[in-house]
């Protein structure tokens, strides 16, 4: 869709103009983002990033991170109706110097995410609290992860095709987030965002069968990549559709749409997701 | 529910008839039909809305869309007088003894460069007859008004009329006192014409040339008119000169077009075709630079009529429009031996075959097959990938109508109509290498009858009420198979309902009255009001606000109801100085109910059951229109000036709170003159404001906040990963005020009327935005690591000057 958009816009291009168009715009203040995750996999990707957004027109490029700011985590379980939560919850630090807004729990409370349970994160911010409760969905395992290789006439040569093949469970109601990290000894990423985002999808289309990714362009012999299936909760595939949404604003072909968010009084996401994860080096034939 | 569709509505609507022709009838006695047919004498083009008047008894009737008309009189020698606005009227002195059938012939006013035109009697129907909120257009008016590329266009000339505003000057929709772009019913030759627009809306899919009549009803909608909320855009195409052979057409600088009509046989059958051709595309090929070259886009438009005059009693007319667009993009610049392409083309094709059959002189009936289609395809390839995409609407109607002259006081008319909808709302295939990956969207199967009865009755000699009501019903039918959600959680699961061929799934319906009235208070003023409730079922998925040519129609379901209106409005109606100038006031209050709108952020793509995405509220519009018109002497033309309001509420939007939705303006001024200058010179201006469209600005960012490292925040693709902020009220800033003034200059050059075959040739040379003032059409965000930041408008039209040569043999 988004190319056909863009093939209308380069025709809108042949007969109009563009203009700087210099209204006043409403006040706007900087507001609190959130970026906070908790997985079953890695104990060291259970982490909150707190940043400050931008008034629109702020000649600064820069991301500010916040500091000062109290993190907190719960752990919570459905009893019947309600949600019951530990009563302490483990306290999330800050990091280092070096990555201001970066907060995690001490080495003493390091933690997996679990199955079916519930998580909260509180975070204090100069009087204000922003709170978000996510739920961990079931782990989807990855069959098979490979890349195939495919004959190309134009190049006259072979070159590989990433696929990854994974059985949708039964019921309707699963999202899924996939993303790669590439050429890294590790198996995952320091964080979470230096992961490339691939798709986000829901299986209103295939609920029940096999699915298979299949990227379309062609790899790289030689490449390490890590492959990450996650399954997450509604409110978090609403975000990243969002995420995608608005990073595409502008113009008549959009309703404008802010950000969801799953934080009331701050703007972002806290995502509990279930991993599973492949790793494989492309190789020639 | 199942819904048999004879039982209940045929049912009711005989009921009523039946007593509205039965407390008539008896009004009928003793007396004698005058009936038939206003032509032109020249082309035998049957004329519409023709008056024939009783000069003694003060009594007379307009033609209808088929250029018939009925009088029922007592018995005597009579003045006829027949008019019709710019034709020399016919008087003339009939003894009716009994019944007869009579043919005028109206000649055409040549109106000489050197002469000053004075009409006998002028016209006062705007006074007089018991429309209102109704303007019609002839396509020889829209000859002179400023055009865009040389391109006559219909929907950019009702724009200028008071309660029609332009969707912008990239787009062919308007919004209709409040309502928008999918509330307008258009029809060509009675077929319904889905996406009005070429060239993604910067021309109307008309071709002027072809066509007889234009009308315009803004409100008091009669209840032979239904299944949308805002207005009726009524387009007849000629049926072509039925007694010699003639042709027209123009050239122009990036389109031609040549019109044919003559007789099949003489005074019997006649055709009617018109075709052009945008070659733009074809003209620019040499001059474009490699990486462009090979890129095409053009659209095509045919229309063809043909009719035959079986009998007195009988006449059949077959007429059609064909277009396409088509756009086709390579990327010459790729290094692939299969460089990536687009290629796209959407269009709509109609049929309407009709039957004009005289039961008696007192009863006209017509009976139409409709066919009409609009589809869009998109598809293309890069690297692995083929891809496919296209949607549809298709419709097979019936509709049949009576016209009964019950007597010189009451006119009945009633009918019924059947659609059968079908609507694709998206197919796609992907293939990958080997793999192939197919989304079918299910097609959605509707049946949409409507049965409606009217009558105009003149009380006195200065009340006139026009009472009629319209029932309408709206089957969403199977195949289909629906997915079912949980009662609790809301979230979809693995069943599905299943439903059966013709199998109803919902069933909507609805009585629709409407009135309206007039009342004479003087020679040259009235008094008229109305009072319409109307109801639409298929809703258009557009958040452009504009239309595209992605546009999806919808059914209503399970989960999008039908769209209410309800709509009072009431008119002062007065003619100054022996009808030269007409003035009318209108007022109006249109509470709307069910408006739809969608989700933030919904993606209409591909989206299967699209409907859950869809948010459902109320609006309100009203609005004051004052116009003015000149319609004879060296100046002529019109000022329309509209103050309006209009409102949404469609929660979650705007946090619940009412909105100023993309049709609402404040204050919308439309100027049109023509000033005859010289014997074969005429100037013609064209003055346009409007109060900025409403609309969302961006006030912050996040850009790389969320989901990226934060070493790599600053360096990562940052001009890509910018997430706008929006401010909590929605549409809450206006664009800059639209303000346009386009001229045009008229020469007819001197000689050519002597040649007998090749006859009016005329240059028409158009600027259009002369003052090139950029009216922003959509304001959008840019980013540029080094200049920053910047709010930047998309200005459509800059000034085009244009040329166009029309001639005529």
């Amino acid at each position: 869709m988004k190319n056909l958009l863009l093939a209308f816009l380069m025709l809108f291009y042949m007969v109009s103009c563009m203009d700087v168009y210099d209204e006043p715009l409403p006040a706007y203040e900087p507001e609190l983002v959130i970026e906070a995750y908790v997985n079953q996999v890695n104990v060291l990707g259970n982490y909150a990033l707190l940043t400050k957004s931008l008034a629109y027109y702020d000649e600064s490029f820069e991301v500010e991170g916040v500091t000062g700011a109290n993190v907190r985590l719960f752990e919570g379980q459905k009893l019947g109706n309600t949600l019951e939560w530990q009563e302490e919850g483990i306290q999330f630090e800050p990091l280092s110097d070096e990555v201001p807004g970066l907060y995690a729990p001490p080495l003493t409370g390091l933690f997996l995410a679990k199955e079916g349970y519930y998580y909260k994160l509180v975070v204090e911010y100069q009087g204000v609290t922003a709170t978000s409760i996510a739920h961990m969905p079931a782990v989807v395992p990855i069959d098979t992860f490979y890349a195939e290789n495919i004959f190309n006439n134009n190049t006259d040569s072979v070159e590989p095709y990433l696929r990854m093949r994974f059985a949708d469970p039964p019921a309707f109601g699963n999202y899924y987030l996939i993303s790669e990290y590439r050429n890294d000894p590790g198996e995952f990423p320091l964080l979470w965002g230096s992961a490339e985002r691939l798709l986000v999808n829901d299986d209103a289309l295939f609920n029940g069968n096999d699915f298979t990714f299949s990227s379309i362009f062609p790899d790289k012999y030689g490449d390490t990549i890590n492959f990450y299936l996650m399954s997450i909760d509604r409110p978090a595939y609403d975000f990243w559709l969002s995420y995608d949404a608005s990073r595409n604003n502008g113009g008549p072909f959009s309703q404008p749409v802010n950000l969801s968010s799953n934080f009331d009084n701050a703007r972002g996401i806290f995502q509990a997701m279930a991993v599973s994860h492949k790793r494989i080096i492309v190789t020639k034939p | 529910m199942t819904f048999n569709p004879i039982s209940f509505p045929i049912a009711k609507v005989g009921i009523v008839s039946f007593f509205l022709f039965s407390s008539f009838v008896a009004l009928g006695q003793k007396k004698v039909a005058l009936s038939g047919y206003v032509k032109d004498a020249a082309t035998g083009e049957d004329l519409i809305g023709a008056n024939v008047y009783i000069d003694e008894l003060k009594t007379g009737v307009a033609t209808n869309v088929y250029g018939f008309y009925s009088l029922s009189i007592p018995p005597g020698t009579y003045t006829v007088v027949v008019s019709y606005l710019g034709y020399q009227e016919i008087r003339e002195s009939l003894q009716l003894d009994m019944g007869i059938t009579r043919v005028f012939d109206l000649q055409a006013i040549e109106i000489k460069a050197d002469e000053v035109v004075i009409t006998a009697e002028r016209e006062d129907k705007n006074v007089k007859s018991n429309e209102m909120s109704k303007v019609e257009i002839q396509p020889e008016q829209l000859k002179e008004i400023p055009v865009l590329f040389g391109e006559t266009d219909i929907i950019k000339t009702i724009q200028l009329l008071p309660g029609i505003q332009s969707t912008g000057d990239g787009s062919s929709g308007f919004y209709v006192r409040g309502g928008g772009p999918d509330q307008n019913l258009i029809l060509l030759d009675e077929a319904v014409v889905y996406n009005a627009s070429h060239l993604f809306g910067f021309f109307s899919v008309f071709n002027a040339d072809a066509v007889k009549n234009i009308s315009v009803l803004k409100g008091g909608m009669p209840s032979e008119y239904g299944g949308r909320l805002s207005s009726v855009l009524n387009i007849t195409l000629n049926d072509g000169n039925a007694k010699e052979f003639h042709g027209k057409g123009g050239l122009g600088i990036i389109s031609s077009r040549l019109y044919l009509e003559g007789p099949l046989i003489k005074e019997k059958s006649s055709f009617m075709l018109a075709a052009r051709r945008t070659y733009a595309d074809v003209l620019v090929q040499p001059f474009l630079n490699d990486q462009v070259k090979g890129n095409r886009y053009y659209f095509y438009d045919a229309n063809a009529k043909v009719n035959i005059t079986l009998n007195p009693r009988n006449r059949l007319y077959l007429s059609g429009y064909f277009g396409r667009d088509v756009f086709s993009f390579k990327d010459n610049t790729s290094q692939s031996l299969s460089p990536p392409t687009f290629t796209s083309d959407w269009g709509n094709s109609t049929m309407t075959l009709r039957w004009n059959h005289l039961f008696s002189d007192k009863v006209f009936s017509n009976t139409s097959l409709i066919y009409n289609d609009y589809n869009f395809s998109f598809g293309g390839s890069f690297n692995q990938l083929n891809f496919k995409f296209q949607s549809s609407i298709r419709d097979y109607g019936f509709k049949t109508d009576l016209d009964y002259f019950a007597s010189n006081k009451v006119k009945l008319k009633f009918g019924g109509q059947a659609t059968h909808h079908t609507f694709n709302p998206g197919a796609a295939s992907f293939a990958i290498s080997e793999q192939e990956l197919e989304l079918t969207n299910q097609n959605r199967l509707a049946v949409e009858l409507a049965a409606y009865a009217s009558m105009n009755y003149d009380v006195n000699d200065l009340l006139s009420v026009n009472l009629g009501f319209r029932y309408s019903s709206f089957d969403a039918i199977g195949p289909y198979k629906q997915g079912v959600n949980d009662l609790i959680t809301g979230l979809p699961t693995l069943d599905t309902l299943k439903f059966g061929a013709w199998e109803s799934m919902q069933w909507y319906h609805a009585l629709e009255p409407r009135f309206s009235f007039r009342w004479i208070l003087a020679e040259n003023s009235s008094i008229k009001g109305s009072f319409t409730k109307n109801v639409q079922y298929l809703h258009l998925a557009s958040i452009s606000g504009g239309t595209l040519p992605t546009d999806l129609w919808l059914p209503s379901s399970r989960f999008i109801r039908p769209q209410v209106s309800y709509q009072a409005a009431l008119g002062y109606f007065q003619n100054l100085s022996d009808n030269r100038y007409e003035t009318s006031v209108e007022v109006y209050y249109k509470p709307l109910l069910h408006q739809i709108d969608f989700m933030p952020g919904a993606n209409i793509f591909l989206a299967d059951e699209i409907d859950r995405n869809v948010l459902s509220g109320s609006g309100l519009a009203y609005g004051a229109e004052f116009f003015l018109k000149k319609n004879e002497g060296k100046l002529t033309g019109w000022i329309g000036y509209t103050l309006s309001r209009t409102t949404r509420t469609i929660p979650p939007l705007n946090n619940g709170n009412f909105y100023f939705p993309r049709y609402d303006r404040r204050h919308d001024v439309s100027v049109l003159a023509t000033y005859r200058l010289a014997a074969r010179w005429k100037v013609s201006a064209v003055f346009v404001y409007a109060t900025g469209i409403a609309y969302t600005p961006s006030v912050g960012r996040m850009f790389g906040n969320i989901g990226l490292e934060p070493a790599n925040m600053q360096e990562l693709m940052p001009l890509f990963d910018i997430i706008t902020i929006y401010p909590d009220e929605y549409n809450g800033q206006r664009l800059r005020p639209y303000q346009r003034v386009d001229f045009s200059l008229i020469y007819k050059p001197k000689g050519k009327e002597t040649r007998k075959r090749w006859g009016g040739g005329e240059w028409n040379l158009s600027v259009f935005n002369a003052t090139n003032r950029k009216n922003p059409y959509f304001v959008y965000d840019e980013t540029d690591l080094e200049a920053g930041i910047n709010q930047r408008k998309m200005v459509y039209f800059p000034i085009i000057p244009s040329i166009t040569y029309n001639f005529k043999f």
